[in-house]
């Protein structure tokens, strides 16, 4: 199906968003003036979410599946997200791309539902869905307007009780998921070079190849093996269903029951292997590729998982050096006249952690200036942290997005599901509480620990001829540069 | 569905290719015969037979021999896929499938609206559900009024506003924890941010003072401004958006202000700082709206009010307001522009209509051809192209409609040995379509999505003030959606084909960005009355 092939949300807003319902007008705060251990938009955050939390159900089905429901009677439509916790690291050698097809399967038909039919129901009633598979886990989501809730839970749970594989279906999946690959990876400049040798830097871990997979290994693809794969790694016993939005609590409790045990496991289980975390380590390397027309730097840190004890910070510490036109590297890097764009890369190992910056020059400037400022720019943040006001201001920024999609049966019903399938517990109460916590020192450590040591650097280099051009531009005088740039822009 | 390349290649030809009628040179025999070579080579085991140097030669020369001719004989292999007829696939009825209550009446969301004494409207949307409030400052001073001055404008106020220098302006928006967005378009300006509740009264005054007394004297911002402009067009054409550049100003015509939509490099670089204020001077007097979406408290409202009946006078009603717009003239004769790309993995196909769209019914209509043929998932040519021929994996469609006229729009991407097939296929179906009306079960599925989306795209309060922005543009109000709804409700399956009859009986503009020498040998065995034309870039 359409999606990304790292685990960025199809959902654009919902990136690192989370939900609490709102209370705006009850709730007193100023910010830029908080006390040093809170700061009042966590606060506002943390009452608004006793409001979901005080709707939300939880049962386990008698298969094992754990069922979350997020009932909103204000909402006019309802969510639908189940998510397995299967990815591109529970593949075998042989099967690399496996989680990713099979994810397209499950669109292609079951024992009651027709190659074609899923579609053509979900969009009849206006309803959209998608799915996702990343290294760590695939999930699959449904949204359309409330009065179709029935319907929705029904179709979901017939293909996941029964999916139908044959030959043809594999073939014509396999053919598009190479599509996507030749749509998303190779016809764009960088994006397998890079992708790649990112990833043979976590050879050891379950981290060393793209979720995409293999061609070879897409070519070799059965639906007897699929069926396997099926069989081994979606079970009910290891996934969430999570329903949000506006419905009856008892008609769709009974429903569920009715309809999701039908779901069963069969055969004996793949083994769930404990994650092998890559040591962190430094990485300098050069991609070149034709179809670029200038050069770039990326910048990777390797930091924390999003249930470590320092994620909080690491996530503040990305909100204030990398993320957006407020970013400091990108603010620092255009008031010296260096930068002539800046972007973050479609990445997220939220098991792992990755922060990440791509810097393009402008054509006066080097890639070794912009790596200096970079490193510099880390520097003055561990020896000068943000006081406690700009903290507030941070945490405000992270929360403001966090809670926003409170009000979206789809993004909560989104971010539940992963939560539970990942940690096995609902996280957004815990992670607010976490950004409290932050204090300056915290900054500190932080920033020393995984900003400062074990980075990696890669040189994004277009051809030969444009790199000497560069180089030229580099050395001419400023003003003949940047009178050349505007012409070449 | 594609079974392997080696298939393809042998079975899988075009019916309109067939032996050349001269033979090629021998530099392009041989590069052709690749694949007749490894067909004919002998086998190892005749090699170890071959004895004196003589035979070896007459071998060899026997073996020339048959290459030769079989290069001349056979069809120079251009890959390419078959064409088809366009399919309808089945419409599938799940037996076991539970009831969905009916829809009741589309009922608009909560909406005040203040027309305040300076001329400038608010809108609110309350929602009690969002946890933020979201301020847009709407100018209806678009590229139509203020050429590329209005996108270098914008830019300038997102990367400096009223403060004395961009880092300045960029603690202010960190102090309310928020991000400035910044649109600008043929008919508007759109500055839009997002806070939490009680900074929400900072945002406002905040934008206010933007607008009030934009900082226009710094030439380094401008140069930044202009900067970043070139470069997004850049990093959009290196992801494939020169196509629709080129599509829009085919289908618009260069007497279409839509013609070319994009901003034009050559007047971006000539916006002066003294333009700018001109322009500001006039924009500040165009028609302003604010909108106020989300979890807005009561309270503040009449202080809003005050705040931006501050504004200087603006006119109640947009200039461009009642101008009509003339597209370019359909071809008689079916013409496909190549867009070279050397090298190119896969080749984009856009391929579609510019229409005069002036009232409602007609947008409707368009919007529901649309959704019929490109629905993601479901439509037309998603069930045919893609999961039946696995020609794509992104075909799709579009009607997007606008003041001054809308289009309707066929797209996708495809292998290049696909390009002829994927573009046959294309216009099968919209011939399809103004030939056969729909069946009432597809017409009660088209329905249902139609109105179902609707609903679904008013349940958070940005989604809402999207929609409200979108139907305003129009000149439409929260009742169009409504009426939109009750049209949608009862549209005739007879509906599109007449409407295919009346606005697509020309010859669409189509675009293909490819390599425009292998694809255009391929198009021309489809396609063979076609006229071609090749650009190697969009201006």
């Amino acid at each position: 199906m359409k999606q990304q092939h790292f685990a960025l949300p199809a959902l654009a807003i919902a990136v690192a968003a989370f939900a609490g319902t709102a209370l705006a007008a009850t709730t007193e705060m100023k910010i830029g003036s908080a006390p040093n251990d809170s700061c009042p938009a966590v606060d506002y955050a943390l009452a608004t979410l006793d409001r979901v939390d005080a709707v939300r159900e939880s049962l386990q089905l008698d298969n094992g599946l754990t069922v979350i429901l997020l009932a909103d009677q204000d909402a006019s439509t309802v969510a639908v997200v189940t998510s397995v916790p299967v990815g591109a690291r529970d593949e075998q050698d042989g099967e690399s791309g496996y989680a990713h097809l099979f994810e397209h399967l499950m669109f292609k038909g079951s024992a009651l539902l027709a190659d074609g039919a899923y579609g053509q129901l979900i969009n009849g009633v206006g309803g959209s869905f998608n799915a996702e598979t990343d290294f760590d886990r695939t999930s699959y989501y449904v949204t359309a307007p409330a009065e179709s809730v029935s319907q929705l839970i029904w179709l979901e749970a017939q293909r996941f009780a029964s999916p139908e594989l044959n030959t043809n279906k594999v073939h014509n999946q396999v053919a598009a998921v190479l599509e996507e690959m030749a749509l998303r990876i190779d016809n764009v400049p960088f994006m397998r070079s890079g992708s790649e040798l990112l990833l043979t830097q976590l050879q050891g871990s379950d981290y060393d190849h793209l979720v995409l997979g293999s061609a070879t290994d897409l070519a070799a693809a059965t639906a007897d093996k699929l069926l396997s794969f099926y069989h081994r790694h979606y079970r009910p016993e290891r996934s969430v269903l999570v329903i949000a939005g506006r419905f009856d609590l008892a008609t769709v409790r009974a429903q569920i029951q009715r309809d999701w045990s039908l779901w069963h496991a069969t055969g004996p289980a793949a083994i769930v292997t404990p994650l092998q975390q890559p040591s962190a380590r430094t990485l300098r390397a050069e991609l070149m590729d034709a179809r670029a027309p200038w050069p770039a730097l990326a910048f990777a840190w390797q930091t924390v998982p999003d249930d470590h004890p320092d994620a909080a910070a690491i996530a503040l510490i990305e909100e204030l050096m990398l993320r957006g036109d407020q970013a400091r590297l990108r603010q620092r890097l255009l008031s010296r006249q260096l930068l002539l764009h800046s972007a973050e890369l479609p990445i997220h190992l939220p098991r792992l952690g990755l922060a990440h910056f791509v810097a393009v020059p402008r054509a006066a400037a080097s890639l070794a200036e912009i790596e200096t400022e970079v490193n510099a720019s880390f520097r003055e943040l561990s020896d000068q942290p943000p006081d406690a006001v700009l903290l507030c201001e941070l945490k405000t920024a992270r929360v403001r997005r966090l809670i926003a999609v409170s009000e979206a049966p789809l993004m909560f019903a989104y971010r539940e599901s992963v939560d539970q399938v990942l940690w096995q517990q609902a996280r957004l109460g815990q992670e607010l509480r976490a950004l409290q916590q932050v204090d300056s020192e915290h900054i500190r450590r932080v920033s020393q620990l995984y900003f400062l040591q074990n980075g990696m650097v890669l040189k994004l280099l277009p051809p030969w001829y444009l790199r000497w051009t560069k180089r030229l531009l580099e050395w001419l005088p400023t003003s003949w540069s940047e009178a050349l740039e505007a012409r070449v822009l | 569905m594609i079974a392997n390349k080696t298939q393809l290649r042998a079975t899988s030809l075009s019916p309109n290719l067939g032996p050349s009628k001269d033979c090629l040179s021998w530099e392009r025999a041989c590069s052709r015969m690749v694949p007749i070579l490894r067909a004919s080579s002998l086998p190892q085991e005749t090699l170890t037979r071959i004895g004196s140097p003589i035979a070896i030669l007459k071998h060899l020369t026997f073996l020339l021999f048959i290459i030769v001719l079989a290069a001349c004989s056979h069809q120079p292999t251009i890959l390419a896929t078959a064409t088809e007829p366009a399919q309808l696939l089945p419409l599938h009825v799940v037996a076991d499938l539970p009831l969905m209550t009916a829809y009741p009446a589309l009922s608009p969301p909560e909406l005040h609206q203040h027309q305040l004494a300076n001329g400038a409207t608010l809108t609110l949307i309350p929602s009690t559900r969002a946890p933020y409030v979201q301020v847009q400052l709407i100018v209806d001073a678009g590229r139509l009024l203020f050429g590329a001055n209005a996108d270098v404008l914008a830019e300038i106020l997102r990367l400096t506003g009223d403060a004395e220098t961009p880092a300045a302006w960029q603690q202010r928006w960190r102090e309310l924890a928020a991000t400035l967005t910044v649109r600008s378009g043929p008919h508007r300006l759109i500055f839009s941010a997002e806070v939490l509740p009680n900074n929400a009264k900072q945002l406002l005054n905040t934008l206010r003072d933007m607008w009030q007394n934009p900082n226009l004297d710094s030439a380094n911002v401008l140069a930044q401004a202009q900067r970043n402009l070139r470069v997004q067009q850049h990093e959009q054409d290196l992801l494939g958006g020169d196509y629709g550049r080129l599509w829009q100003q085919l289908a618009y015509g260069p007497a279409h202000p839509y013609g070319s939509n994009a901003v034009n490099r050559v007047a971006l670089q000539a916006v002066t700082l003294s333009s700018l204020r001109q322009s500001w001077q006039q924009t500040a007097t165009e028609k302003q709206q604010w909108l106020i979406a989300g979890a807005v408290p009561n309270e503040q409202i009449a202080s809003w009010r005050t705040t931006i009946a501050h504004v200087p006078g603006t006119t109640p009603v947009a200039r461009w307001r009642g101008q009509q717009a003339v597209v370019a003239s359909a071809s008689t004769r079916m013409t496909i522009h190549l867009l070279h790309a050397e090298s190119a993995v896969q080749v984009n196909v856009m391929l579609g209509f510019a229409l005069p769209l002036q009232d409602w019914s007609a947008r409707w209509t368009c919007a529901a051809i649309a959704d019929l043929l490109g629905m993601s998932f479901s439509g037309r040519l998603f069930a045919d192209l893609r999961e039946r021929r696995g020609l794509s994996y992104d075909v799709g469609g579009h009607c997007s409609v606008a003041p001054l006229a809308s289009e309707l729009l066929l797209s996708g991407s495809t292998r290049p040995e696909h390009g002829a097939a994927f573009i046959h296929g294309l216009l099968a179906h919209l011939r399809l379509l103004s030939v056969h009306a729909a069946t009432e079960p597809e017409m009660q599925r088209l329905r249902g999505a139609l109105r179902g989306q609707t609903r679904v795209q008013l349940e958070t309060a940005r989604q809402r003030s999207r929609q409200f922005n979108a139907v305003e543009l129009l000149g439409g109000d929260w009742r169009t959606l409504v009426e939109q709804d009750e049209f949608w409700q009862q549209l005739p399956a007879q509906a599109l084909p007449d409407f295919a009859r009346q606005w697509l009986q020309g010859e669409p503009v189509i675009v293909v960005r490819g390599d425009a020498g292998e694809l255009e040998q391929q198009l021309r065995l489809v396609f063979p009355d076609a006229q071609y034309i090749r650009h190697d870039e969009v201006p």
